[in-house]
């Protein structure tokens, strides 16, 4: 980007680029939140019918029998080396400036951004994520996900950060330096895994009721919980086109419960592997942030499970899960000195 | 007791709150059973969602906290159960005649005007409404008396807050006779056809000539009862005093922004939040902060070389 007649000061921009959803907070109020989903019209008729090159989030998703519909950030990482890379990349391009749009920035003055990338994400996925970035900023860094939160928290020191998203589960612990490779794990167990393992038990449950994923998904964050005692989670499918009343409460109960065990066991590494004099602190500091933070009951689950595997642990639960990373990556923006920011446009 | 602390309602107990409803359930068989009195109360603290909304959460939980350990100190630990149910605390004692459940209840809100809760420098009052069942109302099942106890809170809060109402079994009585009801126009067999005469003959000037004061007066008093409302119930105070700390925000942002002008090449208005809240000299734990950010800059840096085909990917993966 250019900075030419850019004089009238600095955007900053804190932005949790998700599998699910795309956040950012921004230095002039701005908090935006669109899903992570970008389409293009499949042929000229559906462009004259959309009157539009490009859809994001739901808008997208609600229009996407005309569109080629893209999920730039699947698994947690932009898709690179595959097929359809090129699209991929254009797509993460394009949802990366639309979240930034949606932060109305103005002509005049200079956008820093500070976006979080999953915790093991590779130098390819960085790089990819950094080309795309460059052509909506002037100054751009990456960080760890887990790290945003635990700084954006002012939780620097002894703390174990659980970052749930759709794509991946990022384990961060924080000691006061900036967090190694020893210190982060990412887990493939997020969101979507529950969805893929709700679905199944659907498939089995729901008999001759068609649903997508979509459907499961919603079913799954209006219901969802991993507590013993749960709201009755009924659902409505179509059954040879008749809406028919499913109680999917078991099913949805134990897909969420799926998590729990891979989360506790990375939390088992990362304490076991700490300073043997600093783990009980380390037990009883554990952060849940994340979309995924939001099923009922979570902590305490996750807490019963470090009482029985790791003798004690204390959870807690952020309180904006949906914009706890973006809030810390802008705190890291705006933190960040100017002149660093100047070095990297 | 439970421990607000923490968003686990079981943190601090031996208990999970559905395993401590059905221990409640069965001490009300008991009594029942053996024709012992017994009470419920349902505590809730008065304008707790405004005290959240200005205050924030821990402010809550500091609340809670607060009045979960006075209900502790005031009762005898063998007999009473606490367990949270959203924002309230529901206690059941036993072996308690109402004469003293009903100074208990008042030993509690007396308790609660005495917490000190401190915020923004302010001492803030915290009062407290109580519901209270009681045993001789003759209750026959566990989930009555729970009714019971949340219907006398809703009446304590309805009274204006800061009191205790104990649940009253109404006798059944003979049914008064009813008023004869003044006729609804629209609910009258073609009563929107009468109502749209009504209005036309009034406007027209031929209709009853007080039509429009009579509307307009009933307005006004709806008017007027929804702001005494507001007011008792100490939203107005709350939102004063909101107005005030967000104007003195303001305040400070605007001598910032002055500053910003006077001195610094960044005269934008988005940077002012940088000016204003980002990290500066008396800050806790500045060093270990301009540490960390200084190695994000350098994973950053180190990562552009790369990318600008001025090195060799990094073998670390860290940023």
């Amino acid at each position: 980007m250019s900075d030419k007649n850019k004089d009238h000061g600095v955007l900053y921009l804190g932005i949790d680029l998700g599998t699910s959803r795309t956040s950012v907070s921004a230095s002039n109020g701005e908090r935006e939140t669109v899903s992570s989903f970008v389409g293009y019209p499949k042929d000229v008729v559906a462009r004259k019918l959309l009157g539009t090159d490009v859809l994001y989030g739901d808008h997208a998703l609600e229009k996407r029998l005309s569109l080629n519909l893209f999920r730039p950030l699947s698994k947690g990482v932009i898709h690179t080396g595959e097929e359809d890379s090129d699209d991929n990349m254009r797509a993460a391009g394009d949802l990366i400036g639309e979240i930034i749009r949606r932060a109305k920035p103005r002509k005049d003055e200079l956008v820093y951004a500070v976006i979080g990338a999953p915790a093991e994400a590779s130098f390819t996925n960085k790089e990819a994520i950094l080309k795309a970035a460059r052509e909506h900023v002037d100054s751009v860094m990456l960080c760890s996900e887990p790290f945003a939160v635990a700084y954006g928290l002012d939780y620097l020191d002894d703390v174990l950060v659980i970052d749930i998203g759709a794509g991946t589960v990022d384990l961060c612990r924080m000691h006061g330096t900036m967090p190694e490779e020893t210190d982060q794990l990412t887990l493939t167990s997020g969101g979507d895994f529950v969805d893929a393992a709700f679905t199944e038990r659907l498939q089995k449950t729901c008999k001759g009721a068609t649903f997508s994923t979509r459907m499961v998904k919603e079913a799954k964050e209006r219901f969802g919980s991993v507590a013993d005692s749960m709201e009755p989670a009924v659902v409505h499918f179509p059954v040879n086109g008749k809406p028919t009343s499913f109680d999917v409460t078991e099913d949805l109960r134990e897909a969420c419960r799926l998590i729990i065990p891979p989360i506790v066991e990375g939390l088992g590494k990362l304490i076991g592997s700490f300073d043997p004099e600093f783990q009980d602190r380390l037990k009883n500091r554990v952060l849940l942030a994340g979309g995924g933070s939001q099923i009922r009951g979570l902590d305490t689950a996750i807490e019963t499970h470090m009482h029985e595997q790791l003798g004690g642990g204390k959870v807690q639960r952020i309180e904006e899960p949906m914009y706890g990373g973006a809030n810390g990556a802008l705190k890291i923006a705006h933190d960040m000195p100017a002149d660093y920011w100047e070095q990297l446009k | 007791m439970a421990d607000f602390r923490s968003d686990s309602p079981t943190s601090g107990s031996l208990f999970s709150p559905e395993e401590i409803r059905r221990l409640m359930a069965a001490e009300f068989d008991r009594t029942v059973r053996f024709g012992t009195p017994m009470a419920l109360l349902e505590i809730a603290v008065d304008r707790l969602g405004y005290l959240h909304d200005l205050y924030g959460e821990e402010s809550k939980f500091e609340i809670l906290n607060q009045i979960n350990e006075l209900l502790r100190s005031s009762t005898r630990s063998s007999d009473l159960l606490g367990v949270p149910m959203g924002d309230r605390i529901v206690a059941a004692v036993t072996h308690i005649e109402r004469p003293y459940a009903e100074a208990l209840a008042q030993r509690l809100i007396s308790g609660t005007r005495g917490l000190a809760f401190d915020a923004d420098g302010r001492q803030l009052r915290i009062t407290a409404s109580i519901g209270l069942a009681h045993s001789e109302s003759g209750f026959d099942t566990f989930a009555e008396m729970v009714a019971a106890a949340d219907a006398a809170r809703r009446s304590a809060i309805d009274a204006g807050g800061d009191r205790f109402e104990l649940f009253v079994a109404s006798a059944p009585a003979e049914a008064p006779p009813a008023p004869t009801p003044a006729p609804e126009l629209t609910t009258m067999p073609g009563g929107d056809m009468l109502l749209n005469e009504t209005l036309r003959r009034a406007l027209a000037g031929e209709g009853p000539t007080d039509l429009a004061q009579d509307l307009l007066k009933r307005v006004m008093d709806e008017v007027e009862e929804r702001y005494s409302s507001a007011s008792s119930d100490g939203r107005t105070e709350l939102l004063e005093r909101r107005v005030a700390k967000l104007g003195d925000m303001l305040e400070r942002t605007e001598t910032q922004l002055r500053g910003v002008l006077a001195g610094s090449g960044e005269s934008g208005v988005a940077s002012v939040y940088r000016e204003v809240q980002g990290l500066g000299a008396e800050d806790s734990g500045v060093e270990q902060k301009r540490d960390l950010l200084k190695a994000i800059f350098d994973a950053n840096l180190r990562m552009q070389r790369m990318t600008d085909g001025e090195g060799q990917a990094p073998p670390s993966q860290e940023s």
